[in-house]
């Protein structure tokens, strides 16, 4: 039975996405120009299209920055995430009607979201200069960028790991933590000892669901600053799109894309492998 | 694999048949343009009213996803009739075999004349000798400026026509923490290219030779408007339409775009405002500015070139291009007048200013050397590099570009 | 006797007080989304910022309720998005449930093939989709564009929904043998109860991001009367010019009714969860 339960939803994405998967890694081993294009057998280069892009200096910075914006949503979206499932689970009234609200970010289509962060992080006209007092190149310093557009994703995704979370932290249960209470523990205690351990295996699905989110995050950064200045703010997925449909470059697109493939196939082990230890109930 | 593509030739068959059942050719036209003003929505409206065994319909594609969209269609083979495509994009389709070449039928065709077309524009249909082609409009930059606050500051529209001119200008009607002298945009993608190309080429250079002082010269001033506060940091990530739209909400006095903010800016404008050709560089006397605008194509595999050809004969009419100035684009062609409902003032300038506009390329590699561009401008105006040093960096780049 | 967690009085005061300005703070950007489609295109660049708009026009909504498509662009969103999320409650709920139950290398392989799938960016899955579709004579459907959103949405059911469907105790499952369910009456009847709140939450967000989708349906319809809002929404981005103001008013317009879906069932979807049926 659960073979056929899991052969069902496999054999769905296999055949829908198998194929378009395949198609991409193939490519990053052709040389793929508008003329080869139309074809499927294209001539075969080896690895040469990832030893190109790892002989350019951009490849670098751009991973730099992957690496950047993946760690800061993951870490952020995870901590603010949490934080708010935890305050939403106190019972005060409203509590469940505000915790729903949140996910009304999740809900805008990541070009508005990106183009109402552009307007709030501008220098004269922006909000948050206003609101500070500052004076701040937010988008167009290159050693702002960066963080600007990351911000703008935490702000995004995070509604999305704070729901996850509130199902898992709603799920503790109730008779655990008033006995520690009963026992002297803490909050703190409570959070470490009771709650951390039972919402493990969902905190662990949540991380590695906002990995491969982030690591895909287009629009939002399109919107914002193109992956300027000097793609200082540029990810792989906006540079994967600029070598294929700017600069005709499919295989390099390809190859370059295939480094988020490769990350997320080393994330994926490392989960697999570390919830063979969930407890089973 | 066979099999497929054996499914695949059977199931155009099958579709290319039942579109004969009907007897009547249905033309998959794809474009970019979402004002309702342009002339393309009522040019193809006509179009259809002609001959009803033709009928275009369009898609009204969103314009970053123009060329993924045609890529795609490329690569699977199944390609619409007709495309507008951004002039500067054309060459890199031809030399990828993906537009069909229309030398012959603009030879054999009694609408299409080369010689009717103004030379920029006709030259970016071209490539290697042969049309590619039919340019649909023309725009190009000028300078906007706010009228109130030149008269306030008795700065005449005339000083502003050179650089060192509009560059006091821009300092005089700085009013810091309040309004910035000149908008403009230096963004990293073509439409930063579009902006600078201009500069460049007044300065006397061009985009194979970065490494001189003349193309110093233009860099250095944009590096030195920001700097010196009389230009937004911001225009590194700033659209054109987004320095129009400081210009409006009057925090730039000045802003360099193109025809197709006239409507806008006569509708949300409070101030009175003008626009003039752009500056020349003193001294040097050189007037030039970047050519805009769509051409039309036939992508190859487009199922009935001939009824292709007929609706960019149609759309390239003086029925339809007379209309161009509606939604401020001008006519690629010399022999036609456009109807100049609004804006005369403008239209004068812009037409003026057209005679100077030059194509970008043609050349197939342009976007790539048009990147290369863009690092440079954003280096030396993030003060990364200096600007010689930008452009040195820039020349090695495109050179190696082939 | 007062249950856990539950405050009275004035510390239910202070906590409702702090819950405010956490919302209001993070909704900020959200109210500056509604105010910019209340000004015009320029008073959005005004210095210093307008918080709230000078003179309010509602010229841009009313602009967008005229678009003769936009009522087609909005039902499209929600038959995209509804049949996305049942086909992924389906296989997402009996995947994760044979994903928690069986302990096997398969289960593991079958993991990691789920997320590795997802690493490509859409815009590049999009062409080799397409000529997938077109052999099997799926282009130009909703079933296209609704099986290809699937693939999305449905490794996040998978991957969410396979720990919730572990904390389920196998005994209730056990006893359910003995009164002689086979498994499948037992995952039917026992099982997906249980999961119920669970299954909202988790149908409520493939919903949304089925809904917000944009390069699919845009690559494998090329027909406008089967195109969603979102792909109408990117179409006021143009070339030279883009009416943000538009763009923020049909985004207020396109989002409203998913909130106001969501804020109705939120007590069974968000409160659901407290509900707490896997005690």
């Amino acid at each position: 039975m659960v073979r056929v339960f899991l052969a069902l939803p496999m054999a769905f994405l296999l055949i829908l996405i198998g194929f378009p998967v395949l198609y991409n890694v193939l490519m990053s081993f052709q040389d793929v120009t508008l003329m080869t294009l139309p074809q499927f057998m294209r001539p075969w280069i080896g690895i040469s299209n990832y030893t190109t892009l790892l002989g350019e200096k951009v490849t670098y910075e751009v991973l730099a920055n992957t690496f950047v914006f993946v760690g800061g949503n993951v870490v952020f979206q995870i901590a603010i995430g949490l934080s708010l499932a935890l305050f939403f689970e106190l019972s005060f009234p409203g509590a469940k009607f505000m915790r729903g609200l949140f996910l009304v970010a999740w809900m805008l289509p990541p070009l508005v979201i990106g183009s109402v962060w552009k307007w709030l992080f501008a220098t004269e006209s922006g909000a948050i200069n206003a609101i500070l007092g500052s004076n701040m190149n937010w988008l167009s310093d290159p050693s702002t960028a960066l963080w600007a557009v990351t911000t703008a994703n935490i702000w995004f995704g995070t509604p999305f790991s704070m729901i996850l979370l509130s199902a898992a932290v709603s799920n503790v249960p109730k008779e655990l933590l008033e006995a520690a209470s009963l026992d002297g523990a803490g909050p703190i205690r409570r959070f470490i000892y009771i709650t951390l351990p039972a919402i493990s295996a969902s905190l662990l699905a949540v991380v590695s669901l906002t990995i491969i989110y982030s690591m895909r995050a287009f629009d939002v950064i399109w919107a914002m600053t193109k992956g300027g200045p000097v793609d200082s703010s540029t990810i792989l997925p906006l540079f994967s799109y600029r070598l294929s449909f700017d600069e005709f470059k499919f295989g390099g697109g390809a190859a370059a894309a295939n480094f988020a493939f490769i990350i997320v196939f080393i994330v994926a082990l490392i989960y697999v492998r570390s919830i063979k230890h969930e407890k089973i109930l | 694999m066979k099999r497929l593509l054996v499914a695949a030739v059977a199931a155009t068959a099958i579709a290319s048949a039942s579109v004969a059942a009907f007897a009547e050719t249905k033309l998959d036209v794809w474009h970019v343009i979402n004002i309702d003003k342009d002339m393309v929505h009522d040019g193809i409206k006509s179009f259809n009213e002609i001959d009803q065994n033709v009928q275009a319909e369009e898609r009204i594609v969103p314009f970053a996803q123009l060329e993924p969209e045609l890529l795609k269609a490329i690569a699977t083979g199944d390609v619409p009739d007709a495309v507008m495509l951004a002039s500067n994009s054309v060459p890199a389709f031809v030399v990828g075999n993906a537009l069909m070449d229309l030398t012959e039928m603009v030879a054999g065709s009694d609408k299409v004349n080369g010689e009717d077309y103004h030379p920029g524009p006709w030259n970016s249909a071209q490539w290697d000798g042969k049309v590619y082609a039919v340019p649909r409009a023309a725009n190009t930059l000028a300078l906007y400026y706010n009228k109130d606050l030149l008269d306030e500051k008795g700065i005449s529209v005339e000083s502003l026509g050179t650089w060192d001119g509009l560059i006091s200008a821009a300092e005089a009607l700085t009013v810091p923490g309040e309004r910035f002298g000149l908008a403009f945009s230096a963004i990293a993608t073509e439409e930063g290219t579009f902006q600078f190309l201009p500069w460049l080429w007044q300065a006397g250079a061009d985009i194979d030779t970065l490494d001189t002082p003349e193309a110093a010269s233009a860099l250095q001033v944009w590096v030195d408007l920001v700097k010196n506060g009389h230009s937004s940091k911001d225009v590194l990530t700033m659209r054109q339409f987004e320095g129009t739209s400081t210009f409006m909400a009057e925090n730039a006095a000045l802003v360099i775009s193109g025809p197709w903010e006239l409507p806008r800016i006569e509708k949300d404008a409070k101030f009175n405002w003008g626009v003039r050709t752009l500056p020349v560089k003193d001294g040097v006397n050189i007037e030039a500015s970047a050519l805009g605008d769509y051409n039309w194509v036939i992508p190859t595999g487009a199922k009935d070139p001939g009824a292709s050809f007929k609706f960019i004969e149609y759309m390239t009419s003086e029925d339809v291009v007379k209309n161009a100035w509606d939604s401020g684009r001008l006519s690629a062609r010399a022999d036609i007048d456009v109807l100049v409902n609004q804006w005369p003032d403008a239209f004068a300038t812009f037409n003026e200013q057209m005679k100077s506009a030059r194509q970008r390329g043609p050349d197939p590699k342009y976007g790539e050397k048009s990147r290369v561009i863009q690092k440079a401008i954003q280096q030396a105006m993030t003060e990364e590099l200096t600007v010689e040093a930008a452009l040195t960096e820039a020349a090695a780049a495109i050179a190696k570009i082939k | 006797m007062r249950t856990f967690g539950t405050f009275t009085g004035y510390r239910s005061l202070i906590l409702f007080a702090i819950g405010i300005t956490l919302v209001s703070i993070y909704l900020f950007p959200v109210y500056w989304m509604v105010i910019s489609a209340l000004k015009t295109s320029t008073e959005i660049f005004v210095r210093p910022p307008t918080f709230v708009p000078e003179a309010p026009t509602l010229e841009n909504f009313l602009w967008i309720a005229e678009q003769p498509k936009l009522l087609t662009f909005l039902a499209n969103s929600f038959i995209i998005a509804t049949f996305t999320t049942i086909i992924t409650l389906i296989l997402g709920s009996i995947g994760a449930y044979a994903m928690a139950r069986w302990r096997s290398w398969v289960v593991d392989a079958a993991l990691v093939l789920v997320l590795v799938m997802q690493a490509f960016p859409e815009a590049l899955l999009a062409t080799p989709l397409f000529l997938l579709f077109k052999q099997v004579d799926l282009l130009n459907t909703y079933t296209g564009v609704i099986l290809a959103t699937s693939t999305k949405t449905l490794t996040l059911a998978l991957v969410v929904l396979r720990p919730m469907f572990a904390q389920v105790p196998k005994e209730l499952e056990e006893a359910a043998f003995v009164d002689g369910c086979n498994s499948f009456q037992s995952f039917i009847q026992i099982v997906l109860p249980i999961m119920l709140p669970g299954l909202l939450v988790i149908g409520a967000l493939c919903f949304i991001l089925a809904y917000g989708q944009f390069v699919y349906p845009l690559s494998l319809t090329t027909r406008a009367d089967l195109h969603p809002a979102t792909v109408g929404l990117y179409g006021f981005v143009g070339a030279e010019y883009a009416d943000w103001h538009r763009v923020m008013a049909y985004a207020t317009i396109v989002v409203s009714p998913v909130v106001v879906l969501f804020l109705l069932l939120q007590r069974r979807i968000v409160g659901g969860l407290t509900a707490g049926a896997l005690k």
